[in-house]
């Protein structure tokens, strides 16, 4: 678990310490009680953003869309419905509830195509055609909305006034309790990687795009409860509530709370719910005042009010890890699976515009061996490992793993095959420790769902367990233990390149590019990748290696291949491509 | 001595790319520094030009100017000129445009004569002042980019890999290009990959190994040293 993750699962006692405080003290005050529970309901809303913004990366400006879905829903179907008041409003909570989950999904893969700016304005948008719809549609009462909405009735229990406050409340902290399960679960390693790094995480196995998707889905959800509960509370829907300034009230509770987890926005969420009440009068300069808060933390603190709270934190105690016996020379390794070369390559071909980068190259590598790939700057050895790895597309050609056909794979999928690689320039996930990045190294050897994170089932709890020992696992191989707990953006050089080849090959790939190793390595890290490579290649791995490094490369190379201009020129042992002219000239130029 | 390095130590951050570099240029000289990938080749241009690189310890003198407490503006005014890698032009402007941002004077007729001067050197950008940078073709543009650093007056020219992805007629016209420069009295450092065709116009070259200078020499004497060929290919580098 992060630091910030333990931060923000202690801190959220605290906060439901201080909602039930409050809840006592506004026992006789009903403007208390109101502003509690629109903070309640907006905290909902707040924390799928959170996770969206502070844990996927993403942003939305157009969560209001999602808040009237689920207003509309619980307005429209229960003023339409004559059923009994205990199903009523459950029923078209669900059904809102379930109809927003799908337009996230709709919304998330939309998402896809956009970054930055544009992927704000294209969620702005949907805000807005939101907006449109709610105002419009005649079913949903127009530019009037629908009043007389029932309130949720359970037995003698009616939720609203102070009631509705400890209704919204215990929903809004079970959701809290849920997304934490969430972030600490399988799901919630996966956000921290793609937000860290989104390439890093794909070529680990984790399907980047199908989790940014599930953020939109998720955030979407939440929107649509806060809805349903804020339809409920109000008793009134009218469109001119649920527009763009909504949104942009809801962006405001995570900046100022801070994005990420949920204390921040639940503090963010309590700050505005406060202060749009108490503030009422103050119309327009209450409008003045958020834009000056909201400036004042984005340069000041930010990480929000919860940034400030976790640096007063510090770091929290953690629980003692296991000692595991050091077994540096012993490497698990899945066997291939059988049926063909472990890795096959076929008339590859790949183009930038008129640039040819790879041309027609062929080879097969023979399980169990090390390859060398070496070749002058801008020869195209990345442009191939991207194309064997899926990232990129290849313009002709066959890419086989183990007898599958993988060309056009998406770089997650090639990598669940057993298919392990490092980059060029290390990378690795900075604001994750050590041992966090190997954990994530080993996702794809996980096992469990999304519903065993969201309640922490056993089956989820296991996983994490299998993965953090694995993870130290690998980290004792590699003799990296001390390091477990450094941040990886506070690693020497050196180290650096070991994190990764441990993280690459936490789930015991059984094929493994590695790209320039070596590469700012002194000469005594360079002998201990030596023996780390060729231990790897002893315990059955088979490895392709881009590297510079000539002499490390003649030296532990089974087989060297020489690319230049894209194609490959030479292809044989070590001592035989060092002296072929075509390899010296490719490298030392000729005199004319 | 025109530019004189010594004993620099410099690298990104943590990591130290240069361990202790000598080497000198002479004004009007042409200097090679090869070496194979990683060796710290581009590090100690961007070092000498100032640019991203953190200097632990050494000097860089040039023309008598102190260049580790100039800035890379300084610099190009002291007549210190880089072309980075990858040509670095301004593609979205015009080739006029951007030979004229190369000039380091702001008088007018000075840019005029000067730009004139580079057009007669490069008679094919000539007759392509108002076509875009980026419609050029690779030999058009490192001419391009050789002509905008020509604009500031240099003294000496640093190259980084002019040859990367030319033909082999257009690395001989840049390095015809470069020979009537260093004619001129010009300076030339130059980052090559093809050794064996730097050494036909450089008069001495430094081969760069793991960020250290392991063989000097004048071109001719390295031509002739098969452990050149060693520090590329691996191999042993005992044979003397």
């Amino acid at each position: 678990m992060s630091a910030r993750l333990r931060a923000d699962t202690r801190t959220l006692p605290v906060l439901a310490l201080i909602v039930v405080a409050f809840g006592v003290l506004a026992a006789g005050n009903p403007t208390l009680a109101q502003a509690g529970t629109y903070a309640a309901i907006f905290a909902l809303a707040a924390i799928g953003l959170s996770l969206l913004m502070g844990n996927v990366n993403q942003i939305s400006l157009g969560q209001a869309g999602f808040f009237g879905i689920g207003a509309y829903a619980v307005a429209a179907l229960t003023t339409a419905w004559n059923l009994p008041p205990w199903l009523s409003w459950p029923l078209a909570a669900l059904i809102g509830i379930v109809t927003a989950t799908l337009v996230g999904l709709g919304l998330g893969f939309i998402a896809l195509r956009f970054r930055g700016h544009y992927l704000a304005m294209a969620t702005l948008t949907f805000g807005l055609i939101c907006a449109g719809i709610f105002h419009e549609a005649k079913f949903l009462g127009g530019a009037i909305g629908i009043e007389d909405i029932p309130y949720p009735r359970f037995g003698a229990l009616t939720i609203s006034g102070y009631p509705a406050y400890w209704f919204a409340w215990i929903l809004a902290l079970a959701t809290a309790l849920l997304t934490l399960n969430l972030l600490r679960g399988r799901s919630g390693r996966a956000f921290e990687a793609i937000r860290n790094d989104e390439l890093a995480a794909e070529v680990l196995g984790v399907p980047t795009r199908r989790y940014k998707i599930l953020g939109f889905a998720y955030a979407g959800a939440l929107a649509g409860l806060g809805g349903a509960v804020y339809a409920a509370f109000l008793g009134i829907v009218v469109p001119d509530a649920i527009g763009v300034q909504l949104s942009i009230s809801l962006l405001l509770m995570v900046v100022l709370g801070g994005s990420g987890g949920v204390s921040g926005a639940l503090i963010g969420a309590a700050l505005i719910g406060f202060l749009d009440i108490t503030g009422h009068q103050f119309e327009n300069t209450r409008e003045v005042v958020y834009g000056l808060l909201v400036i004042l933390v984005v340069s000041a603190a930010p990480g929000g009010a919860f940034g400030l709270i976790r640096a007063r934190l510090g770091a929290a105690p953690r629980a003692p890890q296991p000692a595991l016996p050091a077994t540096r020379s012993v490497t698990r390794t899945i066997p291939a699976p059988a049926g063909g070369a472990p890795l096959a390559v076929s008339h590859l071909t790949t183009r930038f515009g008129g640039l040819v980068a790879v041309n027609d190259v062929s080879f097969e590598l023979t399980r169990g061996t090390l390859t060398a790939l070496i070749g002058p700057n801008g020869a195209g050895k990345t442009t191939l490992f991207n194309a064997i790895s899926g990232i990129g597309n290849l313009s002709e050609g066959r890419v086989t793993i183990a007898g599958i056909d993988v060309t056009g794979w998406q770089p997650h999928r090639v990598a669940a095959l057993g298919v392990g690689r490092t980059f060029q320039n290390a990378r690795l996930f900075g604001e994750m420790t050590v041992l966090e990045n190997v954990v994530a190294g080993a996702f794809r050897t996980e096992r469990t769902s999304f519903g065993a994170d969201l309640f922490a089932l056993p089956s989820a709890r296991h996983a994490e367990r299998a993965a953090g020992d694995r993870a130290r696992h690998t980290l004792a191989r590699l003799g990296l233990e001390p390091l477990a707990s450094t941040l990886a953006k506070d690693l020497a050089f050196g180290d650096r390149r070991r994190v990764e080849l441990a993280r690459a090959t936490a789930s015991d790939p059984w094929l493994l590019l590695v790209d320039e190793p070596a590469a700012g390595l002194n000469a005594g890290e360079r002998a201990a990748l030596t023996t780390d490579l060729l231990s790897l290649r002893d315990a059955g791995m088979t490895l392709l290696l881009i590297e510079h490094d000539m002499r490390l490369v003649m030296s532990i190379s089974d087989r060297v291949m020489v690319l230049k201009f894209g194609t490959l020129i030479a292809d044989g042992a070590a001592d035989t491509v060092r002296d072929d002219p075509a390899v010296v000239a490719a490298y030392l130029g000729t005199a004319n | 001595m025109l530019l004189d390095v010594r004993e620099l130590h410099a690298g990104y951050g943590e990591l130290e790319v240069l361990r202790g570099i000598s080497l000198h240029v002479e004004a009007g000289e042409m200097v090679a520094v090869l070496g194979p990938n990683g060796a710290g080749k581009s590090t100690l241009l961007r070092t000498i030009s100032r640019l991203e690189t953190n200097v632990r310890s050494g000097a860089i003198v040039f023309d008598g100017h102190d260049l580790l407490r100039a800035s890379t503006v300084a610099g190009v005014g002291y007549g210190c000129l880089h072309v980075p890698e990858g040509r670095q032009l301004f593609t979205e402007l015009s080739v006029d445009d951007n030979i004229r941002l190369g000039a380091f004077s702001g008088d007018r007729k000075t840019i005029d004569a000067d730009a004139a001067a580079v057009y007669e050197r490069f008679p094919a950008l000539a007759g392509r002042k108002s076509q875009s940078a980026f419609s050029l073709s690779g030999g058009e543009q490192q001419m391009l980019a050789i002509g905008r650093a020509l604009m500031a007056r240099p003294r000496m020219l640093m190259l980084d890999e002019p040859s990367t992805g030319l033909a082999p007629q257009i690395v001989a016209a840049i390095f015809e290009i470069l020979a009537g420069l260093k004619r001129s009295g010009t300076a030339v450092l130059i980052v090559e990959q093809n050794a064996y065709l730097t050494l036909q116009h450089a008069d001495r070259a430094y081969v760069l190994e793991n960020g250290e200078i392991a063989l000097s020499g004048t071109a001719a004497q390295l031509n002739a040293d098969p452990r050149v060929r060693a520090i590329y290919l691996g191999g042993s580098t005992d044979e003397t």
